[in-house]
Parts: structure tokens; C-alpha cells; sequence
């Protein structure tokens, strides 16, 4: 944070040669992603939050409700064999994406990060396996949200409706063991398996955005996610949807800079370098990068260590 | 005769919203619990597999209007329908369990009764999307309940359909289709009028061309539209209720509703029409509204949102790297 404060803000475009944005170029590329994807949204956050070196208006990018249909661990049983690479941002040099907090034993090996980038990384539909039940630890609630009360006490026998023209929301259904995700933090009851009069099926989804971030000169990515009740997930949960070779090394939790609300965030200490590279990718294949498209090809990697949230980046787009 | 069910809204309280309503409590209302007006939206579902969402986010204290140039405003997402909401935010647990619960609910469908009855909707029709909320934040232990309400006014017995759902382009022609969607580009407008133009071309008007389209529609049938939140094969979103109910009072019986459905703003035709028969036309409002949320076990109770692990700062820091 201090360091933020006091280093200056990059001025001259680098884009072509680090891989970095300056503030008007994140503007611009954040422009067109809204332009092309309407999903994504400028929004300008807290006023009181608000940076100088940003519009107003587009301080940070917003994607609501992206729905996540299965965990990671599932995806990564599915294609632990499909062997096809498209980023391939292995680099000459052997640089490896790694923990924030890089010591040498921290170092992923390569062999396994590159396993982790053969996820498939399209946005089209990865259908939901609600029959596959996969046996997921169940945290027993580890009573970290403090005492819960008993809401029934707050019954207000005035209140009854019983309307034959509300289609209601489906209740939960006691006996239903299907259960692909894990606990909601409060009730005892987690099923969260098709429901019996509308047949929609539950799904987790979360809120991303999108800050630049003024010491990396980067874009970085924020997670928010929510159960299939709509809870808040805690930050365990959101690990779960994570690229197991990120979770926990290149995902933590800080304060969202324009929310000043927790959220996960995706470290953007190797991004400049593997943008560089997927850059200079392009280069080679007679491609010529344009700093308005950055996101969309960022976006493209991040998926990667995000491989089951299913936001939008529908540009075509090759590196 | 099928009965029309209409799907009900989920509330979508976003995390944002819990955090900005603790700092109000804690530096503006105090101890004050008058209510307060704040602000929702709705937009279309992305997917079948996501309820219709009532979202509540933190910039949903900030004013709609305001004369002094400068102040934020607040702002609705692309493609995203206003929901005028009232909070009621308690100092107690006790306060909260002893809330005049119904009379505040039906306070709010009276303001959407006579917003219909003196034809303000006609010049604004959101305020056909009215809904509440009753808090007590809990700030010390970072917990939140809440209950909400999105009323909607009954007609005494239910609407009816008169004929099988149909998708939109059976009832329309694709150039009509067409003329629509591009009507209704950048469109803000929650419920609307809409009239064929031969084969190839529709009319959209606002609510306050009533009269006319109205007047024209009396040798065939009143069309509508609005855009709904929904995405289920037959059920129409919660906010048609009481623009029905306006158009009820205008003493329409069968209507033909268009319920636009916009998948990330390429394309209408998932959207669907039905053709329905209303019960009957009343001039009084029976006193008789619906819409109280349920938890998920489908009980009108309070819900409980814990985000200790979420702005708790001793436990932050035990997640960080």
C-alpha cells in the first residue's frame, strides 16, 4: 500500500515490451471488453475510495453472477488425461507462475503447472454433473461465524401466504443426498441438488472485477462468490474453485481497493511476464497485439487458474 | 384452464450492501430506525440455473435524483431494471422480531394501489417494482438478519392462460421480431406498450401512450411487454404481477403479454408470449397482496447472513499468504 502511494504512476506505454498497462491503456482495454462482452461493467465504486489516475466513471470492472456449475476438483478428475495446451506459456527461460511469496521451495515445478494448463479454457458450456455426487469433505461448520441463532424463533404467525399463482423458490429437500458442493454456512442442511418443481439446478456464482493495479501495472482480478443460497462463500470455499496448482500460492485475501471489502485476489506479480510472453506469441505467429485487446488475452489466462467460473470473454481470439 | 404462476424473485444481497448498511448505522442513522429509501435492480437471468435476482448492492443507499450537481448517483447496470426499496433497519434483535411486519407490507402494496389509481405509474413504471426490507445489523459479531418483501397486488381469484405458452416467434414475424429488439436497445423501461404494424414492424410506446393503444386494440387484443427476469419455459418473472394489476384497473380483461428475455444482449428469441384471460377488473384494491421471501426451507422467516470470516480482521488475517 505505502509503496503504491509513492511510486509513480507509469506513463509511457510498455505494453509491447513488459507486458504492462499504463492507467489509459487500461481504460481503453476495459472499453472495448464492455464494448464487446455487455456482461463486464465500468463502475465507479466508493466515491470516497476513488483513484486520480482513473475516470470516475471506470475505476474498476465488474462481472455479477457468473456462474460456476462444478468445483475444480471435478473438472481436474475429467480431464487429467486430455492432453492439449493452449496457452503453452512455458518460456524459454523456465519461468514458472509462482506464490507471491517466492522462496525456493515455494517454486512450482513446471512439469505439474503445465498439467494444470491443459484445463480446458473456452467459456462454452462445461455441463454440470449433479449425478456425479462427489463425496466432498463436508467442513463441519467450524463454528468460526460465531454462535448461530435459531431463526425459527423469529416465526411471525401473521405471516402466511399461500398463493396458487407464486411459483415459489424450491425448498430443500431433507432426503436428498446428492450433494455436489459443500456446507452453506449456517443451516445443518446442505443439499443443494435439483430442484423438485422447477428442475433448476443450484448453482455457486460469482462477482469479478477487474482493478489496476498501480504497482505491478497490471490488471487484477477479484474473486467474490456466493453458495447456491446466495451466501457469501468463505475464503475456503473459494479455493475450491481455483486451479489447485494457484490455490492457496498465487490466490489471498486483501481488502478490495474500491469496495473496502474482502475479497480473494489473484496476485499479479507473474502477470506482466506471462502477458509478455503470450504477446510476444503473437508477434511470432504474424500477429499484431493491440493494448485494447489486453484483457481479453488476460482474461484467457486467468481462466486457467479459474477454469470453472464461466465469465465472458467471447472475442475470438488466438495467441 | 391453466393457472399462470409467476416465479418468485430471490433476494441478492450483496456483500457490498452489509458492509456500506453497518457504516451507516454506525455514522449516520445511529440510533435512528425511520426508514430509509434505497435502491434494487433486476436484469435478465444468464441461465436457466440462476433465479430471478433482486440485488441489493452498496451503492443502493445513494439517491436516484439530486439537485446538486456532483453528488453520486444511483447508478443501474446495462440492461438492469429499477426496484424502489424501503429499509427498515432496527436497533435490537427484539426490535427486529417485534416489526409490524404485515402493516409495513402492506403500507408499500397501498403506495404501488394508489401509484396505480392516480396514474403516476403511467409516467414512471417502476413504480410498479416497489419491495422492502427489515434489518438488524449486528455489528460487534458481524452478523446480519433480514427479511424481504416484494409485494405484489392479487387479484381475488388467479389470472388465467388462455392458450399454451407460445415462443416469440410464433406470435410474431422475425421482421417484427427484429423491429422489437430494436426498440428496445438501451431501453430503460420495465413495462411498455406494443402495437403490430403489419407484417413487419412493431410499435413501442411507454405506459403514458395508454389511451391511444388502448383505444386501437379494442377490435383485437391489448399487447404488452416487459422485461422479465425470468428464464423458466412457462412462467412468467415476479414484476408482471402488478402491471397486470394496472391493467386489471384499466378494465382490460384479456391481454396478450410479451416477455422479453435477453440472452448478454445479442438476442430476444428465447422470449416468450402468453396470452392471458384476468379475473376480473377491480376499481377498490381487495387489501390482498403476496410476496414475503421465503428461506429455503420455504418458511416466511428471517435469514441470517454471518460474514465474520469475511470482515472479521482477526480472522483475515489467519487467510492471508
Amino acid at each position: 500500500k505505502t509503496v503504491e502511494k509513492v511510486s509513480p504512476t507509469l506513463q509511457t506505454s510498455k505494453f509491447l515490451d513488459e507486458g504492462v498497462l499504463t492507467p489509459e491503456e487500461f481504460v481503453q482495454a476495459g472499453d472495448l471488453l464492455t464494448h464487446k462482452c455487455p456482461t463486464w461493467t465500468w463502475e465507479s465504486g466508493d466515491p470516497s475510495r476513488n483513484v486520480t489516475y482513473l475516470p470516475k466513471e471506470k475505476q474498476f470492472l465488474l462481472t455479477r453472477n457468473v456462474p460456476c456449475y462444478s468445483r475444480v476438483k471435478s473438472l481436474e478428475n475429467e480431464t487429467k488425461h486430455a492432453k492439449y495446451d493452449i496457452l503453452n506459456i512455458e518460456g524459454e527461460d523456465n519461468e514458472e507462475w509462482v506464490a507471491p511469496s517466492a522462496s525456493a521451495s515455494d517454486v512450482v515445478d513446471i512439469q505439474k503447472d503445465l498439467a494444470s494448463l491443459s484445463v480446458q479454457t473456452t467459456t462454452t458450456t462445461t455441463t454440470a454433473k449433479p449425478s456425479a455426487p462427489q463425496q466432498q469433505q463436508q467442513d463441519e461448520d467450524s463454528d468460526d461465524d460465531g454462535e448461530i441463532p435459531d431463526l425459527e424463533d423469529f416465526q411471525d404467525d401473521n405471516l402466511v401466504e399461500d398463493d396458487p399463482s407464486t411459483l415459489s423458490k424450491p425448498t430443500v429437500n431433507k432426503s436428498n443426498n446428492t450433494t455436489t458442493t459443500t456446507t452453506s454456512t449456517t443451516s445443518n442442511n446442505t443439499s443443494t441438488a435439483a430442484a423438485d418443481d422447477d428442475n433448476i439446478l443450484r448453482t455457486r456464482t460469482y462477482d469479478i472485477s477487474i482493478t489496476y493495479d498501480k504497482y505491478y501495472q497490471t490488471p487484477r482480478v477479484w474473486l467474490f462468490g456466493y453458495d447456491e443460497n446466495r451466501r457469501p462463500l468463505k475464503p475456503e470455499e473459494i479455493f475450491e474453485d481455483i486451479s489447485e496448482d494457484h490455490a492457496h500460492k498465487t490466490v489471498t485475501i486483501d481488502s478490495h481497493p474500491h469496495l473496502g471489502i474482502s475479497f480473494a485476489y489473484i496476485h499479479p506479480c507473474r502477470h506482466a511476464s506471462v502477458m509478455k510472453k503470450l504477446i510476444t506469441k503473437q508477434c511470432e505467429n504474424g500477429k499484431e497485439p493491440r493494448v485494447d485487446q489486453y484483457l481479453f488475452l488476460f482474461l484467457k489466462f486467468i481462466s486457467v487458474v479459474i477454469p470453472t467460473i464461466e465469465y465472458d470473454f467471447t472475442l475470438e481470439f488466438d495467441t | 384452464m391453466s393457472i399462470l404462476q409467476f416465479k418468485e424473485f430471490s433476494s441478492f444481497i450483496n456483500i457490498s450492501f452489509w458492509n456500506e448498511l453497518a457504516q451507516k448505522k454506525l455514522n449516520i442513522f445511529k440510533l435512528s430506525d425511520a426508514p430509509v429509501n434505497i435502491s434494487a435492480f433486476y436484469t435478465y437471468s444468464s441461465s436457466a440455473q440462476l433465479d430471478p435476482f433482486l440485488s441489493i448492492e452498496y451503492n443502493s443507499f445513494l439517491p436516484l435524483t439530486s439537485s446538486n450537481e456532483g453528488d453520486s448517483l444511483y447508478k443501474l447496470p446495462p440492461k438492469s431494471y429499477l426496484s424502489n426499496g424501503i429499509i427498515y433497519n432496527y436497533n435490537t434483535k427484539e426490535d427486529f422480531k417485534q416489526a409490524p411486519k404485515q402493516k409495513i407490507f402492506e403500507d408499500v402494496s397501498l403506495n404501488i394501489w394508489n401509484d396505480i389509481k392516480n396514474g403516476n405509474v403511467e409516467r414512471d413504471s417502476s413504480l410498479l417494482s416497489r419491495f422492502l426490507i427489515l434489518t438488524f445489523a449486528d455489528i460487534k459479531n458481524h452478523q446480519f438478519y433480514y427479511l424481504v418483501g416484494v409485494p405484489a397486488l392479487s387479484f381475488e381469484s388467479p389470472i388465467t392462460l388462455r392458450s399454451p405458452v407460445q415462443p416469440i416467434n410464433e406470435y410474431f414475424t422475425s421482421n417484427q421480431v427484429a423491429s422489437l429488439k430494436g426498440q428496445l436497445v438501451g431501453s430503460q423501461q420495465q413495462f411498455f406498450l406494443i402495437r403490430k404494424e403489419g407484417q413487419d414492424s412493431v410499435e413501442v410506446a411507454s405506459l403514458d401512450k395508454w389511451s391511444s393503444f388502448v383505444d386501437e386494440a379494442k377490435n383485437g387484443t391489448l399487447i404488452v411487454g416487459f422485461s422479465d427476469p425470468c428464464s423458466l419455459p412457462s412462467n412468467p418473472g415476479w414484476p408482471l404481477r402488478n402491471f397486470l394489476y394496472y391493467i386489471g384497473f384499466k378494465q382490460i380483461k384479456d391481454v396478450d403479454v410479451v416477455c422479453i428475455r435477453d440472452v448478454k444482449g445479442q438476442s430476444i428469441d428465447t422470449s416468450i408470449v402468453l396470452q392471458l384471460a384476468l379475473p376480473e377488473t377491480p376499481t377498490e384494491w381487495s387489501k390482498k397482496s403476496v410476496g414475503w421471501e421465503k428461506d429455503p426451507n420455504g418458511k416466511i422467516l428471517p435469514r441470517l447472513i454471518s460474514l465474520a470470516s469475511t470482515m472479521d480482521p482477526l480472522k483475515l488475517a489467519t487467510q492471508s499468504v
